[in-house]
């Protein structure tokens, strides 16, 4: 037997670890470790179905039960009792003898695993966990071979959907206790539980009707019909992933695939700006990715991932992705070759070629690293124009950059986190998620300011609703102009001044440059940090790489004339000197533009896409799927989905991420860098990048040594608000995206439809009243730009003064609502005759 | 013949016993000022620590030596629970006890309270036990209408409260952690121990649980001393316990007696056996394996119950008449045992569920060679201690007593392929 030192770290140091001896097996552990804990890191694997890691144990599945001498008698015999190595705390010289030592041990396994399985009904060659199933797994291995089981099996309906995503078969559960433990202790969302008693307890969400104690033959318990509430969680996916049977499986993964036929390829989630590792699960048969779930990063999720990241990927085999080039003849879209669409191309950017007209690119914020650098290297070296552009949502000015460098760990361990303008559970998820159990489980302290209560409100300590827009008056102390009371502002500041690491997180609707200047006058003291969370999963690569009209790659700018000769030697071409235009400019001159690119852009969801598209004189679409925006295309060039391609993707920490190809590519669709690449050869203006890895070294060499600094100048910052938001007559328009929503991609999951909410206008009690407008009721909602009608939701969450809408929901958008230069206008709101 | 010794039961045959008035008038409350006025919390733990008063609720742990166990410097709140759910088949003392004399409950949750530095106590009250719910509820009325509740007790400076809790009818809740979890509004299910309620119980906080007959003894060993209590019972076991008698005896009732008292002294204050004759008996309600009668000069008390085989338990005698069919009797109270298990833990869960339907079979007539086998090896499996509390325990003692002793009542089930007794007397559930 070798002795196992646990980990480097708690080697050193008198007494802060503990000696405990497994099977003859001496293993250093952490004062205070779980044995089971402390016996896996030693090498001894103690096998378990209710204890996980990351949940407060409970010991019911009685799997883990360990010989620790010294433990009282069972009455009458010789032996110890046995004890449940997950409840168990390890103790300076304990000896512990586990099922490899001891018979009785391993025979009391045993019993618990032919118990577990007298109701199971051993229907694993039709269960979607068989070959990756901790029940099978620990059957075979510490399992009798038969069992004596003659009675008959517990039976319940089979399965039940429990939500659009989830489906539940009871007879498989073990009542491990996993999943109702996840909703309580870590994702908050408790909506299945444990109902019933005894034998006859199962696990699901609260229903209504009869109770069906049944016996014998008779299907028990309620069934699909008896659902109160659906499991509606933005989480609930980890259920499935935790689940040790085949109980909890995925309606989107059901019959798709077997384990064993399947390679995961560990990638990087491209739905949000969090960063999340995960698993693309490709089925090696037809090379089809079957599903995704999440990979371990104990440095970003964990081992979580959000039900947008693991089942929103539907379009990837979507009949709707485009496979071929198409080019539009005769007034009708046409498939071609890439040929034919390259010298399509070379014919009609004849103009921007000769420099008599502008060209435009626009490219989508989810893309990689890589695109972002390879698509204003083409607009600037190829196109001659710095007109290019991520920003497709309004309010996303960020031109007063934030340096980076706050983490996760960063955030987590922060003796104070203000949270500004983000409702994090809609924009990122991952990062709401380990903040609430940090918040949770160890009262991690945090400050919310947001005009709605969100979903970390309830644990805040100090909870601001300013109005929207004013953020920045927050900041600066102008309490009228925030419409708060001066003394809520002063408790917040005096908590961030009494804090040792306060972490101040700004989020995508406080970005606008006066927002985070007057953010970074209140993060001055040593050891305060300020980050911006950028939502989309590649806003920040797009900025480090140079995708902005503003913006040379590695935060070099194009007002420098420094940054700019550096440039010109790098591509031995000069940067175009004239100013670039952003989105709203580039939309508003659509008409002049001799080619607008939209690159994985949808700019039919912003303000004026529409009207743009309408006169723009030849449009290119580079995207994944069949969307609105092929109406007004000339040309269509078919791209790779994120699981097709190799690249790297940067999260909101600033992180660089391997986005790694999984599977080939549909027909003839191609990597977005590489289409662009292409095309710049063929216009006879080459700029290299044929490979990721050449634009990645490129991008790399550019980065090295490279950080953002505040004060981008130029056109595409916010006019700074000359007028208070708060307006006499009127309420104020709140709008922001939800988790599901619909965008293009998402809305592609069937499941995630189902879930997705209609729109509404979210308005305060006290509002409503005097409006006569009653929950539920249809409402007009108009601002100076537009209407729409909804339903109203009528809730003390959101403050006084204040219309929340949803950006987009089932067609029904706030975009009619606002413009780019007024985000919050006043609205008015009535009840519909 | 033996006498009965009233210490507990005292107050039984006094008219109005629960009344407060009543209480005063027979020394009540005099215990709960001799500990304020006269006795360190320290002095308090000690007396009771002396007299060898041991937990009634089963586990027979010392009194006093679970309240020294409470940490004299947890910064949280200290926390004194009464266990009121008395469950077990067979047993009906606690309810007698806190009809009889919730003002003698009230003053030893008190003393002990003192003791260990509480500020809140709670009763957990069985949710059927709709007199012993009233009568206490009137008892903390009139406590704190005359400050034997509430601030400043009796003008000592001290300051304690009191709520009466109901179950919602759940057996498990008799156990005291599940009756904690119970107690804070979650499903009563056991937590794992440790930690232990004397140093996490209620709120996580230290916690005394006690059972309702060793407050009540408590109260008076304060006020009487140590020695006083041990003028009855063993060394071992000292003072008196209640057992309920119930079966085949001809007056069924509670029985106070000096610890040590034989199982045939018991059953003879009882009015002896009755015409049915007996077949064997659970001497700590039908939890306890169950002893033939060539065990009834076994005593009652922890030691001389392991001794004879069984346990003590709650000392709750049930004595099994010749015309009931021990694998009958032996089925139904499985059907209890599966009933009431929470579910939490595997073997408890399935354990019972599988011995309750061979047991079916076996009594119906449908047994097969084997099942006898089969039964025993799955009892067995489901039981030592591989639980997260008692009840699989308790599940599988009537079980595996009832196959030692009446080995051959099963093997005839079997053989024959039907019940030899064809009897409806049901005992036990």
């Amino acid at each position: 037997m070798t002795d196992v030192k646990a980990t480097p770290e708690q080697s050193g140091g008198a007494r802060d670890t503990v000696a405990i001896t497994v099977d003859g097996r001496t293993i250093e552990a952490k004062p205070g470790e779980l044995l089971i804990a402390a016996a896996e890191r030693g090498g001894v694997y103690i096998p378990r179905f209710c204890w996980h890691k990351r949940m407060d144990p409970v010991g019911a599945c009685r799997m883990c039960l360990v010989d620790v001498e010294g433990s009282p008698p069972i009455p009458g015999t010789s032996q110890r009792r046995p004890q449940t190595s997950c409840t168990t705390t390890v103790r300076e010289g304990m000896v512990v003898h586990t099922q490899f030592s001891s018979t009785e041990i391993n025979d009391a396994q045993k019993m618990i695993l032919e118990l577990l399985l007298i109701n199971h009904p051993l229907d694993c060659p039709i269960c979607d966990r068989g070959g990756e199933c901790p029940l099978q797994d620990q059957t075979q291995d510490y399992g009798p071979a038969e069992s004596r089981y003659t009675e008959q099996k517990r039976r319940y309906e089979k399965p039940v959907p429990i939500s659009p995503l989830i489906n539940l078969d009871r007879e498989r559960c073990i009542l491990c206790y996993r999943c109702t433990r996840f909703c309580e202790e870590l994702s908050g969302d408790v909506l299945i539980s444990t109902m019933q008693r005894g034998p006859e307890s199962f696990i699901f969400p609260f229903y209504k009707g009869s109770e069906g104690n049944g016996h014998g033959d008779a299907v028990r318990g309620p069934s699909t019909g008896d659902i109160n509430e659906t499991f509606d969680s933005y989480f609930s996916g980890n259920t499935v992933q935790i689940c040790p049977v085949g109980a909890l499986t995925s309606t989107e993964y059901r019959f798709m695939a077997r384990p064993w036929d399947m390679q995961n390829i560990t990638t990087t989630c491209n739905l949000c700006a969090s960063g999340c590792a995960m698993h693309a699960g490709v089925r090696v048969q037809d090379g089809n990715v079957a599903r995704f779930s999440a990979a371990t990063n104990e440095d970003t999720n964990e081992e979580w991932l959000c039900d947008k990241g693991r089942y929103g990927n539907g379009y990837i085999s979507s009949p709707e992705r485009l496979t071929q080039p198409l080019v539009r003849r005769d007034g009708a879209l046409q498939p071609t070759t890439w040929d034919d669409a390259f010298h399509e191309l070379t014919e009609k950017l004849a103009p921007v070629l000769a420099g008599d007209a502008d060209a435009g690119m626009i490219i989508g914020a989810h893309l990689c690293d890589e695109d972002f650098y390879v698509a204003q290297k083409f607009a600037r070296v190829a196109l001659r124009t710095n007109n290019i552009d991520h920003r497709t949502e309004p309010g996303l000015a960020a031109d007063a950059l934030v340096a980076p460098g706050v983490t996760y760990d960063d955030v987590l361990n922060s003796d104070l986190v203000v949270v500004v303008g983000t409702d994090l559970r809609e924009e990122l998820p991952i990062l709401f998620l380990r903040m609430r159990i940090a918040a949770s489980k160890r009262g991690l302290p945090i400050a919310i300011v947001h005009p709605r209560e969100v979903a970390l409100s309830e644990f805040a300590k100090i909870r601001l609703q300013p109005l929207p827009g004013a953020e920045h008056a927050v900041a600066s102390g102008d309490a009228a102009t925030c419409g708060l009371r001066g003394e809520q502002i002063e408790e917040l500041m005096s908590a961030i001044e009494d804090a040792v690491s306060p972490v101040i997180l700004l989020g995508s609707r406080a970005c606008s440059p006066e927002t985070i200047a007057a953010w970074s006058e209140v993060a001055t003291s040593p050891g305060a940090r300020l980050a911006w969370l950028p939502r989309r999963a590649g806003t920040y690569g797009a900025l480090a790489a140079g995708a902005h009209p503003d913006l040379l790659p590695g935060w070099r700018r194009l007002s420098d004339d420094a940054d700019c000769a550096d440039m010109a030697s790098e591509w031995h071409v000069p940067v175009p000197a004239k100013d670039g235009l952003d989105v709203p400019a580039m939309l508003a001159a659509a008409g002049d533009l001799g080619v607008l690119w939209l690159v994985g852009a949808d700019v039919h969801d912003v303000p004026g896409g529409a009207a743009a598209l309408e006169k723009a004189r030849f449009v290119v679409v580079q995207d994944v799927q069949n969307s609105p925006l092929l109406e007004h295309a000339d040309l269509v060039l078919p791209a790779a989905a994120f699981v097709e391609r190799d690249g790297t993707l940067t999260n909101w920490e600033g992180r660089r991420q391997a986005v790694v190809a999984a599977v080939d590519p549909p027909g003839a669709a191609r990597a977005d860098y590489a289409i662009l690449s292409e095309a710049a050869r063929r216009l006879g203006r080459p700029i290299g990048c044929r490979t990721h890895v050449q634009a990645r070294d490129e991008l790399d060499v550019l980065l090295k040594g490279s950080h953002p600094v505040g004060g981008v100048r130029g056109g595409a910052v916010l006019p700074p608000r000359s007028e208070s938001p708060k307006r006499e007559n009127g309420l104020t328009l709140l709008t922001y995206r939800l988790l599901y929503d619909d965008g293009a991609r998402v809305k592609e999951t069937e499941g995630i439809r189902e879930l997705t909410r209609g729109s509404f206008a979210e308005l305060n009690t006290s509002d409503a009243e005097r409006l006569h407008i009653t929950d539920g009721a249809h409402v007009r909602v108009a601002t100076p730009h537009g209407a729409i009608t909804v339903e109203a939701k009528v809730s003390d969450a959101i403050r006084e003064g204040v219309v929340f809408v949803p950006w987009s929901q089932w067609g029904t958008t706030a975009r009619e609502l606002i413009t780019w230069d007024d985000t919050n206008p006043t609205v008015i709101v009535e009840a519909m005759s | 013949m033996v006498e009965e010794v009233l210490v507990v039961l005292k107050r039984r045959e006094l008219p109005e016993s629960w009344t407060l008035r009543t209480f005063l008038d027979t020394g009540g409350y005099q215990g709960l000022r001799k500990a304020l006025t006269e006795m360190t919390p320290q002095e308090v733990i000690e007396v009771v620590q002396g007299s060898g008063l041991r937990g009634r609720g089963g586990a027979g742990m010392g009194t006093g030596l679970k309240w020294s166990l409470i940490p004299k410097d947890s910064p949280k709140d200290r926390y004194v629970v009464c266990n009121g759910d008395e469950g077990e088949p067979g047993a009906f003392h606690d309810r007698e006890l806190m009809e009889v004399d919730p003002h003698a409950l009230i003053e030893g949750m008190l003393c002990s309270a003192y003791a260990v530095g509480a500020k809140h106590c709670f009763i957990y009250c069985r949710g059927e036990f709709i007199l012993a719910h009233e009568r206490l509820a009137a008892a903390i009325k009139e406590a704190y209408d005359n400050n034997y509740l509430g601030d400043n007790i009796l003008g000592t400076g001290f300051s304690c409260d009191m709520v009466l809790h109901r179950g919602a009818g759940a057996y498990i809740c008799g156990e005291e952690t599940a009756l904690l979890e119970s107690l804070e509004g979650y499903r009563g299910m056991p937590r794992p121990r440790p930690p232990f309620p004397v140093t996490e119980g209620l709120y996580a906080s230290p916690t005394v649980v006690n059972n309702v007959q060793s407050l009540q003894a408590a109260g008076q060993v304060v006020l009487n001393g140590a020695d006083w209590y041990r003028r009855w019972g063993t060394e071992k076991s000292p003072g008196t316990l209640v057992c309920s008698v119930s079966g085949a005896v001809n007056a069924p009732r509670n029985v106070e007696v000096p610890l040590g008292t034989t199982v045939q002294e018991v059953l003879e204050l009882c009015g002896g056996i009755d015409d049915r004759g007996l077949k064997a008996f659970a001497p700590g309600g039908w939890s306890t394996p169950m002893l033939p009668p060539d065990k009834l000069d076994a005593t009652m008390d922890y030691e001389g119950m392991i001794a004879a085989g069984s346990v003590l338990g709650a000392s709750s005698i049930i004595a099994v008449p010749n015309d009931m069919c021990i694998v009958r009797a032996v089925w139904r109270g499985s059907k209890f045992y599966s009933h009431e298990s929470c579910g939490k833990c595997t073997p408890c869960r399935e354990g019972t569920y599988w011995v309750e339907h061979i047991l079916e079979r076996i009594e119906h007539g449908h047994g097969h060679p084997g099942d006898l086998e089969r039964l025993e090896k799955v009892n067995n499996g489901m039981s030592g201690f591989k639980s997260l509390c008692a009840l699989a325990e308790f599940a599988a003692g009537p079980v595996g007593s009832s196959i030692i002793h009446f080995r051959h009542e099963y093997e005839e089930h079997i053989r024959l392929g039907a019940c030899p007794m064809r009897t409806e007397t049901a005992i036990a559930s």
